[in-house]
């Protein structure tokens, strides 16, 4: 056992390691499978399908998703370039014109201030982000934050309650109050300061919603704005934006041009700077021509110094010739090119700069050099790529060789887990703790062991797509992850050995069955079950299960009825129970019913003598199995009373023959010795008559003990009978011949009718016995001079034997109790006979297989036999007339 | 005239037959039990012995066992037993014939009669073509007799007829309508049991108990047959 144990335990542990390996290998795989490429403004990670590269490189999605991404940063890169550097290239202190590019790039130009700020600064602040400061002011302290604005130039006021602010035409920082046209106007109308303030606070609010919230109270008013703060000066070293404006209203505009700006400023110099490095001439393969002209401002972009100066015709006649290239006019709408490249991307990334940058008039041209000489992501890619290609069917026979010993070793583990071979050389089994779990609790953590590492799966790859990709040029790049995979194949595995292992060596030993949860359910309801069929009371074991049933359908009906309308998968499943349970009765009432039957055919097997006949009642249901046991026991019952009674019969009989012979001995003396007294010459009366008397009872005893013998032998079935192909007119014709001169004797004469030969199947001596009985009997009790009829008719394949005599005596007794033992007509018990004779004669009729019967009517005494006809035998018919002797 | 052994367990029954037998002039010994009658028999030169079955010490049967070892003596059971079966094996062991307890004296006096006229007259019987014999049974075609243990019988000429016809085919079945026909020479409709009646007078002339016979034996339900030789005791 500890040696099976230890084979065992290696083999899971070649198993464990070998999934370790497998996973480790075809983690390499993912880890390898993929590539993470940096784009200008964001980062994409391709997935090199290991399975899919049987392509070249260029002809994959992989490679014009490369093209269009680097197209479209190099348009990019072109624009930023652009926007960052003047004609002397790129310069820090260039003055940079706030308003004048936020309108550019699409904002409204309604700012009738302007601002400029050096490149450099801009760029800087953008770094950082922008960043606001809330200054709270009372209401009047920012309505005169930048001077006074109540002067009537700047008002229309209509009527009483109508007052407008014009806008910020006359502002004055030196004066202080109102002005005094605008009192009397307000006199006149009724008008309050604060109908004025809230006027020029609507205008306010309604030219400029960024940046200023009013708190609003009653006491006091007061305002919040958010400021920008300044992490530079202006070009003309202005701290603060409120120095270049002289209202609200220019101020909001201001900032936000500004805000604007630094963002986008920011962006577009990492665009610039990182594009500048990529898209350099020799840093990369794909080759450009950007030409512009805007209005006669030509502008002309290329990583190719060598296409300076070239024509457009010349430039799309070089493009043309590579097989990766594109050549669009914007203009036209002409697109030329051999890549498949969604043109409409290029389009609408020129849309996203303003048009100062990409005019109407711009022609691209672009070709990816296939030598790839310089190291970008295009040869970073499809240096992957092929390595891939040319190591996938290595990784793939290395795993298949892995898998399939994974395999072998699994079988091998399968068969041999939990058996061993015992000291005697007998093949034994033996379990392990976690065998005696439910197998139910075992699938549930299977379960959930699955889906775990479903779920680790999922990680592992999300780590590997995300984390270990970053850099081509990494010597340990994903080296880190295999360890995880590793021991994700260990766990696997771990956990697929423990439940197959388990689940086999329970069903080595035969309890997969009994060790389960359902097989504790199942007897337990088995057990229910039992109790409930056999509980006495009939309430609980029909009307409650009864009660159940009709309870489970009317409330199932219900249930499917409501929920069809709504959730419909709950009734679908409802329903199913219904007709199932439906289903489940109804075979149960069938097999009921089939039970009973077999109970009935067993009562009726039974009935019919079959009385060791025993119903198996083993798979009925509890209660007709009682009903069955029953049934048996009563059988049982009736074959140890028949037994019984037969052997009562045997012992009746074997007494009577022991008795009969005991009681022969005295009576041969008796009859010895009457016979020497009756010679001894003792002739005088009474003395003779005496003697005569004795002799006649000793000759009548002999005769009682004979058909006693006989009898008794009968009755007990301890008789053998020789069954031969019987004439049964020739025996009557014997009889008669034996009976002429006893007849004769009476006067009784004998008519025999019979129209044919009749056969039966009977033993001759026997049937004689019969006819001797029946013809003592008449010789004994029928009425002198009278005829007796013996009959013999053949009907339907029966039969018929009947004799016929008048009886001389009236009759006392009827024609069934007449055959009775010991019983007779009349009181003539002092007549010679034994009582017997019908007795014998009918038992001895039915052990021949016929029927017997006696009938009375008046003093017509008629015994009628009937037994089964047999053919005529042909070969019996001797040939007649061979031998004529005569005397 | 002979010694005859009689040996039965009951004392009385011995006597009484002794009474019958010496009326016969036949000398009687007595013995109660096997062993004596053994003893008896080695000693005394003993022409027929009368034995019963159940006795004391050594039974009959195994009396009758170990005499026929050494001798041919006729021997008579004489038992309480009346199955067919105790019969056969008695027989079947060597007696000569079975007599059933109670028997009438002169039935006795007769069997013993017939067995010792068979053993002494045994081979002195010349053959000849128009002799038929079985048993003591003997009828001569020639001189037209019959005889059963030598005394004549005297029988009508049907009856004869008909003995010679079952005696000139020992062991062959007729049937009624067969001997009718053979006799009569005429067919046998309306026979009746013309045919009965005579053989049941032929048994009442030649058989010692006309109900249990010898010789001319009713097959029921087949015929009348006479078995052949050595036969005759044997089936019952």
């Amino acid at each position: 056992m500890k040696k099976a144990r230890l084979t065992n335990l290696a083999g899971g542990l070649a198993c464990l390691f070998l999934s370790a390996f497998i996973a480790a290998l075809a983690g390499s795989m993912i880890i390898k499978s993929f590539i993470r490429v940096s784009y200008l403004e964001e980062d994409k990670t391709y997935y090199l399908d290991p399975m899919r590269s049987s392509r070249d490189f260029t002809e994959t999605e992989i490679f014009d998703d490369l093209f269009a991404r680097q197209a479209e940063d190099v348009l990019r890169y072109v624009a930023a370039k652009r926007i960052m550097e003047a004609e002397a290239g790129y310069l820090p202190k260039r003055q940079f014109h706030i308003n004048q590019y936020a309108v550019d790039t699409g904002l409204p130009d309604d700012c009738d201030v302007d601002v400029t700020f050096f490149l450099d600064d801009l760029v800087k602040w953008g770094r950082f982000g922008a960043g606001y400061s809330e200054v709270r002011m009372s209401l009047n302290d920012f309505l005169t934050y930048f001077g006074n604005i109540y002067f009537l130039d700047n008002f229309q006021i209509d009527g009483s309650d109508s007052v407008t602010f014009l806008g910020f035409k006359r502002v004055d920082r030196s004066f202080n109050g109102i002005d005094p046209g605008l009192q009397n106007r307000m006199m006149k109308n009724g008008l309050s300061f604060a109908t004025i303030q809230k006027a020029i606070l609507n205008y306010i609010l309604t030219e400029c919603p960024d940046y200023i919230t009013v708190l609003d109270s009653e006491e006091d008013p007061s305002v919040l704005v958010n400021v920008l703060d300044m992490r530079c000066t202006t070009a003309l070293g202005k701290r603060s934006l409120t120095q270049v404006c002289d209202n609200w209203v220019d101020f909001t505009r201001i900032q936000r041009n500004l805000d604007k700006n630094i963002s986008e400023l920011y962006r577009i110099h990492r665009i610039y700077t990182a594009g500048k490095q990529r898209f350099s001439e020799g840093n990369s393969n794909l080759i450009y021509v950007v030409r512009t002209d805007d209005d006669g401002t030509v502008r002309f972009d290329t990583n190719q110094s060598d296409y300076e100066g070239v024509s457009e015709e010349g430039l799309t006649e070089v493009f043309s010739e590579n097989l990766q290239s594109l050549i669009y006019y914007r203009q036209t709408y002409e697109y030329s090119g051999l890549s498949d490249l969604d043109v409409t991307l290029l389009d609408h990334q020129m849309r996203l700069w303003s048009s100062v940058v990409y005019p109407a008039d711009t022609k691209i041209w672009m070709y990816v050099d296939l030598d790839m000489g310089a190291e970008d992501s295009f040869r970073m890619v499809s240096e992957q790529y092929n390595s891939i290609r040319a190591n996938i069917k290595y990784y793939l026979v290395g795993l298949l060789i892995m898998i399939m010993l994974w395999i072998l070793f699994f079988v091998y583990l399968l068969f041999e887990t939990g058996r061993y071979i015992g000291e005697d050389g007998e093949i034994r089994f033996y379990k392990m703790p976690m065998d005696h779990l439910f197998i139910e609790t075992m699938l549930v953590l299977a379960f959930f062991a699955v889906r775990g590492m479903m779920h680790l799966y999922q990680v592992l790859q999300d780590a590997t797509e995300t984390l270990y990709v970053t850099s081509i040029d990494d010597p340990a790049r994903g080296m880190n992850c295999y360890p995880y995979y590793a021991l994700y194949g260990f766990g696997v595995c771990l956990i697929l050995l423990m439940f197959t292992m388990s689940l086999s060596r329970r069903i080595k030993s035969h309890t997969l069955w009994t060790g389960s949860f359902l097989y504790i359910l199942d007897r337990l309801f088995r057990l229910v079950y039992r109790r409930l069929y056999t509980t006495r009371s009939t309430g609980l074991s029909i009307i409650l299960p009864y009660n159940l049933f009709l309870f489970f359908n009317i409330a199932n009906v219900i249930f499917v009825y409501r929920m069809w309308g709504g959730n419909r998968y709950w009734a679908v499943v409802a329903a199913i129970l219904l007709i199932l349970v439906d289903a489940l009765a109804g075979v149960m009432l069938v097999r009921s019913h089939a039970e009973r039957k077999e109970i009935v055919n067993g009562i009726r097997r039974i009935r019919g003598g079959e009385v060791d006949y025993k119903i198996s009642g083993e798979h009925m249901n509890p209660e007709n199995a009682v009903l069955a046991e029953a049934v048996n026991n009563i059988g049982e019952g009736i074959e140890s009373a028949v037994n019984t009674s037969m052997r009562d019969e045997k012992m009746k009989s074997d007494l009577i023959t022991n008795v009969s012979h005991d009681l022969k001995t005295p009576l041969t003396s008796i009859i010895n010795y009457v016979d020497l007294l009756q010679r001894s010459g003792m002739e005088q009366e009474p003395q003779a008559g005496y003697l005569r008397i004795l002799a006649d009872k000793s000759a009548r005893l002999k005769l009682l003990l004979d058909d006693l013998l006989e009898a008794s032998k009968i009755s007990s079935g301890n008789i053998e009978l020789n069954l031969v192909h019987l004439n049964l007119t020739e025996l009557i014709r014997q009889c008669a011949g034996e009976f002429e001169e006893n007849l004769a004797k009476k006067d009784l004469t004998l008519v025999v009718s019979h129209l044919d030969t009749a056969y039966i199947r009977g033993d001759g001596r026997r049937t004689w016995r019969i006819m001797d009985n029946l013809l003592q009997n008449v010789c004994k009790y029928a009425m002198s001079g009278t005829r007796v009829y013996i009959t013999v008719h053949k009907e339907n394949g029966k039969v018929e034997l009947s004799v016929k005599n008048v009886a001389d005596k009236p009759f006392t007794l009827q024609g069934k109790e007449l055959t009775e033992r010991f019983i007779r007509g009349d009181e003539s018990r002092s007549t010679e006979g034994s009582g017997l004779g019908l007795f014998i004669a009918r038992s001895l009729t039915q052990l021949q297989g016929g029927d017997f019967s006696v009938s009375v009517d008046g003093d017509l005494f008629k015994v009628t036999m009937v037994f089964p006809e047999e053919m005529e035998p042909e070969a019996l018919a001797q040939s007649k007339g061979e031998e004529k002797d005569t005397k | 005239m002979a010694t005859i052994l009689v040996c039965d367990d009951d004392h009385e029954i011995v006597d009484a037959i002794e009474i019958y037998l010496s009326q016969e002039d036949h000398r009687i010994l007595k013995a109660y039990d096997g062993e004596e009658a053994l003893e008896i028999l080695a000693k005394e030169d003993v022409q027929l012995l009368l034995i019963d079955l159940m006795m004391p010490k050594m039974d009959g049967i195994h009396t009758i066992m170990k005499l026929r070892e050494k001798s041919s003596i006729p021997i008579l059971i004489l038992s309480a037993k009346s199955e067919d079966t105790d019969k056969i094996l008695g027989l079947n062991i060597g007696a000569d014939d079975y007599i059933t307890k109670p028997f009438h004296p002169l039935e006795l006096v007769a069997r013993v009669k017939s067995a010792l006229r068979r053993y002494t007259s045994l081979g002195s019987l010349k053959d000849d073509g128009s002799i038929y014999k079985t048993g003591g049974l003997i009828i001569n075609d020639d001189s037209k007799q019959v005889t059963v243990d030598g005394d004549p019988i005297k029988l009508t000429p049907i009856e004869y007829s008909i003995l010679l016809l079952l005696m000139k085919n020992p062991g062959i079945v007729f049937s009624t309508d067969e001997i009718y026909e053979k006799i009569w020479n005429e067919s046998a409709f309306g026979a009746e049991n013309t045919v009965a009646v005579h053989i049941r007078h032929i048994r009442e002339k030649i058989e010692i108990n006309p109900k249990e016979p010898k010789y001319l034996k009713v097959v029921w339900g087949v015929g009348y047959k006479i078995d052949q030789e050595n036969e005759g005791l044997n089936s019952v």
